[in-house]
C-alpha cells in the first residue's frame, strides 16, 4: 500500500501503449476509465501534427493508447474545460492530466465553487516548460534549419529544446540561447516555478529515472490519499508495474527541479525588472495596455475569471463604446484577481493586441504575496480577497433585490 | 456524453483565423483557440471568440412563402417562377461569406439563368503583399480603420510595431489612429502628408493597407506604388472576388432577385439598401441560414446549413485557401445550399455540376485560373495553400 509522498518508477503491462516515458500516465488513466472511478479522461491529442495539441474528452478506455506521448507545444489550460463544458465535474467524474499551471489552476477554480473536486483525479506532469506552437515552427526553420513539417518528435532535455525528424536526425539547441532571441518556451513558463505538481493527486515525470530504467519507467510521487487509493488499484489490477527509485535518481531529481525553480526565480527577477518600478511601471503598463481592443480574451481563457456579471461589463464602470477600452478595464481584472494568478500565460498567449497581460498580473502577484503571505494554486486556502461563496452571494443579492455587498449603513 | 474539438475558420473577417469549435454531443457549445493556426497563434477578437454563439442565433428552420410556413416542395417551385423572366431581368445577389465551392455554384446558376450577379459586402483588388510581411513591414501606412475591421491583421501590425516600425494613418479618429505614431485625421485621401513621403520612400519593407470596398483609398494606395495589403472584411470576399464577381448594381431592368444573404450575426445591416428594393421586384427569394431584415419580407425564404454545418474552402485577403470543417448537423428542415441550387436549377430547367465539396472544388480549380494547380487536398494542412496569383 501506498501513501503520500511515496515515489516509484512504474511502467505499462500494455503491449498497445508507448508512453513518453513508462506510459504510467495513460495505463493510470486507463485504469481509472475501466475501473469506473472515472467516467471522462480530459486529456490531450495530437491533432494535425506535433504542433497541434487538441484537447480531447475521452470515455471510451480504448481510444486512450492514441493520446500516449507529452506534447510540448500544449500551451493551453484544460482545467477551465471542465467547469465550461462538463457542469464543473458536479455530477460526472474526471480524470484530467494537468501541468503545474493546470494543477494551481484546478484549487483556484475549485476554491471558488466552480470545480467539485471531490469528483476530480488530477494525474500531474511535471513541466520543464511549453513552446507556443506557431513559434516553435518559425523557430525549427529558422533556428534548426529544419523543415518544421519534417519533425515527429520534439522533447526537452538537458537544457535543450530538441526534434527529431522522419528520417532520424537529432537536433538540439541550448534554451537559454533559444530564449535569449526571444524563442523558447514562452515567458510565463520561463517563469515558472511549478516544476512537480505535487497539488496533483500523483506527480509524473521523467526526471530521477535512473540506471536500468532510464527511458523505460515514469517516476510517480504520490501526493495524496485520492492519488494513492488509484495507484495501488492500478498495480493490483495489472495497469503498471512498479519497483522502488534509485537513490541516485531520486538525488538527480531534486537537484533539477531546483536548479529549475532558481531559473524561474532568476527570470522573474529579470522580466519583472524590465517593467521598471513605481510609476515607471504603472507608465509602462498603462501604455502596452491602451492596444486594448476588448475582445475579453483574457477573461474568456483565465482560471481566476468566472464572475456571472463581469464588472468590465458595467457600463457605470468601463464606457462600453470605446476602443481601447478605458483604463479601468484592467484596474478591475487587476483588483479582482491579481492576489491569486497562476501565471498560466492564457491571458497574454491568446491576446490580439500582444499585451504582456500575465507578465504584468504575475508581477503584481508576488508583491501581494509579499504583503499578505497568500500563495495562489497550492492548497484550498482562499485569497486575501476572495469572494468564494460567489452563487451564493448572487442569490442572496437577487432575494433581498440589493446590489450592495454590505450592509448599507446610511439606510434608513 | 460525446465530446470533441472541430477545427475550421472564423466566419467573420477575411483574416481567415482558425478556431476550435467544441461540439458536445451533437451542439456547438462554445469556441477554443487553435494555437496551431498559422493566420493567428490561437488569438481571437471578440467576433471570433462568440462564433459558436452567433452561429446558431436566429435560424431560419423552415421554408417560408410570402411569410408563411412551407414545405420544401412548394417554396422550390414557387421560387421555379424566376423563369418565367427572361435573361437581363434576374439578379443573383449573392453573400462574400460562402465557401469557394457554394460561391462557385451559385455563378454557375446565375450563368446558366442569363441573370446578372453581383455581391454584398465584397470588395475588390488583390494583395501583393502577406501577413507575416506586415509584421516584418518597417513602414506601414493604414488607410482607415483597418485595424478595427480586421483585428487579427491589425495584430501583425502591432506586432510590427513592437519591432520597431513606424506606423502611419490617414483617416477619421479611430482605433487604429490611437496606435499609429503619425496620424493624418481626414476624411479623404487627398495627398500624401510630406513627413509621410520621405518615410515611404526611405522604407526598405514598406507596406500601405486599406479595405477591399474603400474605392477612395484603392486609388490612392495605387499612386504609392508599393506593397499593398487589400483587406476583406468577409471571410471569403478575397475568393468571391477571385472568381469575378463584382460587388452589386443593380440595373434598372431587373424583376426578380435571387437573394443568397449570409452573414452570421444581424450586426449591422448590410442589406438596408436592398431592403428599399425588395417592394418593386416581381419575385424576390431569399436563401439564407439565419434572419436578416430582407427574409422578413422576401416572397420566399429557404432555409440553409449555416458555415458550421458545412465542409469546403475559403479563401481569406491574402489569397490563402484554408479549409472549413463540418462540426455539427443542420437542424431538420434545412438544407444545404448547394441541394437547393441543385433543386431549383432542375425546376428552371438548367443545370449546374453537382457532386461533393471535393468535387465542387475540383471543377472550380480547373475553370478559374488562380485557383488551378491547388488540389482540395492539399488545402488540408494548416497553412492552407495560397492563390497562384497571390
Ligand atoms: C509540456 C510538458 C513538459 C514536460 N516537461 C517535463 C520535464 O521537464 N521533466 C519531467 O520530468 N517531465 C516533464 N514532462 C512530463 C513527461 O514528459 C511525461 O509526460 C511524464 O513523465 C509521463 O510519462 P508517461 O510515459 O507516463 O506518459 P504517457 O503515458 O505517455 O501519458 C502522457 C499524458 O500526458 C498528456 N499530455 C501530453 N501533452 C500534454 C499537455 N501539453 N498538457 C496536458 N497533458 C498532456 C497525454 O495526453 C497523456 O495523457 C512534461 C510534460 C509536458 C506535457
Ligand atoms: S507555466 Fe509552468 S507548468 Fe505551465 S506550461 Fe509553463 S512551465 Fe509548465
Ligand atoms: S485579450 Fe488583450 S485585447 Fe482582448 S480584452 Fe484582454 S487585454 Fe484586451
Ligand atoms: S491572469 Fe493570466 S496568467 Fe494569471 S491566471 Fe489569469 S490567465 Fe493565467
Ligand atoms: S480577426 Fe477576423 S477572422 Fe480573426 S477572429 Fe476576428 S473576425 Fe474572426
Amino acid at each position: 500500500m501506498s501513501e503520500k509522498g511515496d515515489m516509484f518508477y512504474a511502467w505499462t503491462k500494455f503491449d498497445d501503449i508507448k508512453g513518453e516515458c513508462g506510459g504510467a500516465v495513460i495505463s493510470l488513466l486507463k485504469y481509472a476509465l475501466e475501473a469506473k472511478i472515472v467516467d471522462v479522461v480530459l486529456t490531450v491529442r495530437k491533432g494535425y501534427d506535433v504542433y497541434d495539441p487538441l484537447p480531447v474528452f475521452i470515455t471510451d478506455p480504448a481510444e486512450l493508447a492514441s493520446c500516449a506521448g507529452s506534447l510540448h507545444c500544449g500551451t493551453f489550460l484544460l482545467p477551465k474545460l471542465i467547469k465550461k463544458y462538463l457542469n464543473g465535474a458536479k455530477d460526472l467524474k474526471v480524470a484530467i492530466t494537468v501541468k503545474g499551471c493546470d494543477a494551481k489552476a484546478l484549487y483556484e477554480l475549485a476554491k471558488r465553487q466552480q470545480i467539485n473536486m471531490d469528483n476530480v483525479l488530477s494525474i500531474g506532469l511535471n513541466c520543464g516548460g511549453s513552446v507556443s506552437p506557431t513559434v516553435a515552427r518559425e523557430m525549427i526553420a529558422e533556428k534548426y534549419g529544419i523543415d518544421p513539417d519534417d519533425v515527429v518528435k520534439e522533447e526537452i532535455d538537458k537544457g535543450q529544446f530538441i526534434v527529431m525528424t522522419k528520417d532520424g536526425q537529432h537536433k538540439g539547441i541550448k534554451i537559454d540561447e533559444l530564449e535569449e532571441e526571444g524563442l523558447g518556451r514562452r515567458a510565463n513558463c520561463q517563469r515558472c516555478e511549478t516544476k512537480i505538481p505535487r497539488q496533483a493527486d500523483l506527480a509524473c515525470g521523467n526526471w530521477g529515472v535512473f540506471g536500468e530504467k532510464a527511458g523505460k519507467a515514469t517516476f510517480v510521487e504520490v501526493c495524496s490519499p485520492k492519488g494513492a487509493a488509484v495507484f495501488d488499484g492500478a498495480v493490483s489490477a495489472g495497469a503498471i508495474d512498479v519497483c522502488s527509485p534509485d537513490p541516485k535518481g531520486l538525488e538527480i531529481r531534486g537537484k533539477i527541479e531546483s536548479v529549475m525553480v532558481k531559473m524561474g526565480k532568476k527570470a522573474q527577477k529579470s522580466q519583472f525588472a524590465a517593467l521598471g518600478e513605481g510609476t515607471e511601471r504603472l507608465a509602462t503598463i498603462m501604455r502596452d495596455s491602451s492596444r486594448c481592443i476588448a475582445c475579453r480574451a483574457c477573461i474568456e481563457n483565465c482560471p481566476i475569471c468566472y464572475c456571472v456579471e463581469c464588472s468590465t461589463l458595467k457600463p457605470h464602470l468601463v464606457d462600453q463604446t470605446k476602443t481601447p477600452p478605458d483604463f479601468m478595464f484592467h484596474l478591475i481584472r487587476f483588483a479582482h484577481i491579481a492576489d491569486s494568478c497562476v501565471n498560466c500565460g492564457q491571458c497574454q498567449e491568446l491576446c490580439p493586441a500582444e499585451i504582456p497581460n500575465a507578465l504584468f498580473m504575475h508581477a503584481q502577484q508576488v508583491e501581494l504575496e509579499k504583503m499578505f503571505g497568500h500563495t495562489p494554486g497550492i492548497d484550498m486556502s482562499l485569497p486575501v480577497l476572495a469572494f468564494a461563496e460567489e452563487r451564493d452571494e448572487r442569490q442572496r443579492l437577487n432575494d433581498t433585490g440589493s446590489d450592495m455587498i454590505f450592509e448599507n449603513v446610511f439606510k434608513e | 456524453m460525446q465530446m470533441n474539438y472541430v477545427t475550421t475558420i472564423c466566419p467573420y473577417c477575411g483574416t481567415g483565423c482558425a478556431l476550435n469549435l467544441v461540439v458536445r454531443d451533437g451542439k456547438t457549445v462554445g469556441v477554443a483557440p487553435s494555437n496551431r493556426s498559422p493566420v493567428c497563434s490561437g488569438k481571437l477578437c471578440s467576433r471570433g471568440l462568440r462564433a459558436a454563439q452567433a452561429l446558431d442565433e436566429a435560424r431560419i428552420k423552415q421554408p417560408f412563402v410570402k411569410g408563411e410556413p412551407a414545405d420544401w416542395d412548394a417554396a422550390i417551385g414557387k421560387a421555379a417562377e424566376l423563369k418565367k423572366f427572361a435573361a437581363g431581368e434576374v439578379a443573383v445577389i449573392t453573400s462574400a461569406r460562402l465557401t469557394n465551392e457554394n460561391q462557385f455554384l451559385v455563378q454557375k446558376f446565375a450563368k446558366e439563368l442569363g441573370a446578372v450577379i453581383g455581391v454584398v459586402n465584397g470588395g475588390t483588388g488583390s494583395s501583393t503583399t502577406t501577413l507575416n510581411e506586415i509584421r516584418d513591414a518597417d513602414v506601414i501606412l493604414a488607410l482607415g480603420d483597418v485595424m478595427k475591421a480586421l483585428p487579427l491583421t491589425g495584430n501583425k501590425i502591432l506586432l510590427a510595431k513592437e519591432k520597431g516600425a513606424r506606423i502611419l494613418y490617414i483617416g477619421p479618429q479611430s482605433y487604429t489612429a490611437v496606435q499609429a505614431d503619425t496620424v493624418e485625421i481626414s476624411d479623404e485621401f487627398a495627398e500624401l502628408p510630406p513627413g509621410f513621403s520621405t518615410l515611404l520612400k526611405n522604407a526598405a519593407r514598406p507596406v500601405v493597407v486599406y479595405l477591399a470596398n474603400d474605392a477612395a483609398a484603392a486609388a490612392f494606395a495605387a499612386g504609392l506604388k508599393i506593397n499593398a495589403a487589400v483587406l476583406y472584411d468577409t471571410n471569403n470576399g478575397r475568393g468571391t472576388a477571385a472568381m469575378g464577381i463584382t460587388p452589386l448594381s443593380l440595373p434598372e431592368t431587373v424583376k426578380a432577385a435571387f437573394i443568397i444573404a449570409e452573414t452570421p450575426e444581424m450586426e449591422k445591416d448590410i442589406y438596408a439598401d436592398l431592403l428599399e428594393k425588395l417592394d418593386s421586384l416581381e419575385l424576390s427569394i431569399v436563401a439564407a441560414s439565419s434572419e436578416t431584415s430582407l427574409s422578413g419580407i422576401a416572397d420566399i425564404v429557404l432555409p440553409v446549413s449555416a458555415l458550421h454545418e458545412s465542409e469546403g474552402t475559403v479563401t481569406n485577403w491574402e489569397g490563402r485557401i484554408q479549409k472549413i470543417k463540418q462540426a455539427v448537423a443542420s437542424p431538420d428542415g434545412v438544407k444545404p445550399l448547394a441541394d437547393v441550387l441543385v433543386d431549383l436549377a432542375g425546376k428552371v430547367g438548367i443545370s449546374i455540376p453537382t457532386g461533393t465539396p471535393e468535387e465542387i472544388y475540383t471543377a472550380l480549380a480547373a475553370e478559374v485560373p488562380v485557383f488551378a494547380e491547388v488540389s482540395y487536398e492539399q488545402i488540408t494542412k494548416p497553412e492552407g495553400v495560397y492563390l497562384r496569383e497571390a
